[in-house]
């Protein structure tokens, strides 16, 4: 049992009521818990080299796009259809599963849109 | 965050909640401790990446210094193409956005028995699991003459903070016509490129401001990594102002003489008007005394959990743990934490560890508009970590090629840094 809560970007009061409350409603679905975890922890990744906060200071924002799009995106690095080092090594790790997983997970995300 | 927001204040106005609520209440009475000590990336990013995954856990950074200066990018401050702030990072955003606790003084000691960490101070910690950061320690006996004082005259810079303001106070005063004498370590030592991209970058700032001096590379080494990329660099940009002597003509870096600013090799003697010796490895202080490293001085971890394979109940990330093929860098150190965190989080309160990712990237400046970047994905396996997907760069890469990777190493720095401590 545990929060879907990673890259959190929410309101602070929200964060701190969230948390006060334990933040951990248990999943009605465990299944959609264990799938946001196991994008959570692919986006772990990602976050090395994109902000999941959906600024962009030279390298591009993942957050806020379609899952979709960003499956096509992940499966064209793979198949080296575009062209980029890191990425085709990266997506080349990742099992289709994966892809649908943390591209679900990215596209939740809500970008952050105060200026920093 | 969005659907947990939401359910959460579902769960707040519904009568059916009261009960779960009064039940975690107790639980968090005896929240499971993790004490992670090292404030460096590896550190800072496991605490970051356990609070983030797993709120029910109380996490307790120990870190004496109040800001960390990423050795990563220093090189760009020493050739005078970043501040030295751009490279400091502090710890508030981890304590006021994630909640971890921060200890400001050096943790001393390791007590695995009584699962306690001792505090300089005299306190001590007791934790359920302890994660260990403490990056590098140089072997201060294999250079003869250089010891602790001696980098107050000969800098190692390895560590950076004041050793990086130090050597790039020599290179600014240092008189034209002078040459500059670097030392590279044997393996295995944090960043294989790093020595060889100062020597770039500060021919960089040479070729601009002091033309007629001279780099010196005496290697312990007979190779090193990406040598072809940077002595066709060096040729291209930089003529002949950089040499390098491998081991088996220096017969290795024997001794040093501070009075002379003289290295000493087997076969010679080489003064030089600004040294900067970067002397062999081992793991930080606190591992050899914690009973963590083996008798290469490293220490041999789990691959999956990075669990220490000398203490159960510690784990030992970044450049301190033997970790197979990876590197010693900030992004495999970055990766293993998260790996780590995971691991932890999910034997703590039963969550689930998903199958690990692990990577490095590199951005490497074979001069200031001139980058490479690298990327390798490692599997565990056989008790180990192995290479699996590689890819790197090629001597012929076109000019705009090099340029783009300059520019996205910048946008790295900012991204990685804010995945650390942001």
């Amino acid at each position: 049992m545990r929060s879907a809560g990673f890259f959190v970007s929410a309101p602070r009061a929200l964060i701190a009521l969230a948390m006060s409350a334990g933040m951990l409603a248990w999943p009605a679905d465990r299944s959609g818990a264990a799938e946001r975890d196991r994008g959570a922890q692919i986006a772990a990744v990602c976050a090395s080299c994109h902000r999941l906060d959906g600024r962009d200071h030279g390298i591009p924002s993942i957050i806020g796009l379609d899952a979709a799009t960003l499956v096509a995106e992940m499966q064209a690095f793979k198949l080296g259809e575009r062209p980029g080092q890191i990425m085709r090594v990266m997506s080349l790790s990742l099992t289709a599963e994966d892809f649908a997983a943390v591209a679900r997970y990215l596209a939740a995300q809500p970008k952050d849109t105060n200026p920093r | 965050m969005t659907d947990c927001t939401r359910r959460t204040f579902g769960c707040l106005v519904g009568v059916g909640c009261v009960a779960t609520l009064g039940a975690r209440v107790a639980r968090a009475q005896a929240k499971a401790r993790v004490v992670v000590i090292g404030g460096g990336v590896g550190g800072a990013t496991a605490a970051k990446y356990l609070a983030l995954s797993a709120r029910e856990l109380e996490i307790t950074l120990v870190e004496p210094r109040p800001r960390y200066t990423t050795c990563f990018f220093s090189n760009l401050y020493l050739a005078g193409l970043r501040s030295f702030a751009s490279l400091t990072h502090g710890y508030e955003a981890l304590a006021q956005q994630y909640g971890i606790r921060i200890i400001q003084e050096p943790a001393v000691a390791i007590d695995p028995a009584a699962k306690t960490v001792g505090l300089e101070s005299g306190g001590s910690l007791s934790y359920d699991r302890l994660i260990v950061a403490p990056g590098i320690a140089f072997k201060f006996d294999a250079i003869e003459g250089y010891d602790e004082a001696a980098t107050q005259t000969l800098p190692h810079a390895w560590i950076a903070g004041p050793q990086t303001q130090l050597l790039r106070g020599q290179l600014e005063a240092m008189e034209d016509g002078g040459v500059f004498v670097l030392t590279a370590p044997p393996n295995p030592f944090r960043c294989p490129p790093g020595p060889y991209e100062r020597a770039s970058l500060i021919a960089a700032y040479f070729k601009r401001f002091k033309p007629r001096a001279k780099i010196l590379i005496l290697d312990a080494k007979d190779s090193f990594f990406e040598q072809d990329l940077f002595q066709d660099a060096w040729e291209r940009h930089f003529a002949d102002m950089i040499e390098w002597l491998p081991g088996q003509f220096t017969g290795g870096i024997k001794a040093v003489d501070l009075k002379t600013r003289s290295i000493k090799t087997a076969s010679d003697s080489f003064a030089a008007a600004v040294a900067n010796v970067i002397p062999p490895q081992v793991a930080g202080l606190l591992a050899q005394k914690g009973g963590l490293v083996d008798a290469s001085g490293w220490c041999p971890v789990d691959p999956l959990t990075f669990e220490s394979k000398q203490q159960p109940g510690i784990h030992v990330i970044g450049d301190a743990a033997m970790a197979g093929d990876m590197p010693k860098s900030a992004f495999a150190a970055n990766s293993q934490a998260k790996m780590c965190a995971f691991a932890v989080a999910a034997l703590l309160t039963g969550s689930q560890a998903q199958s690990p990712h692990l990577f490095n990237t590199c951005f490497t400046f074979l001069a200031p508009d001139d980058a490479v970047s690298d990327a390798i994905s490692f599997k565990p396996g056989g008790g180990t970590i192995k290479i699996g997907d590689i890819s790197l760069s090629q001597v012929g890469e076109n000019e705009q090629t090099r340029r783009e990777a300059a520019r996205a190493a910048d946008g790295w720095y900012d991204a990685f840094t804010h995945d650390v401590f942001g």
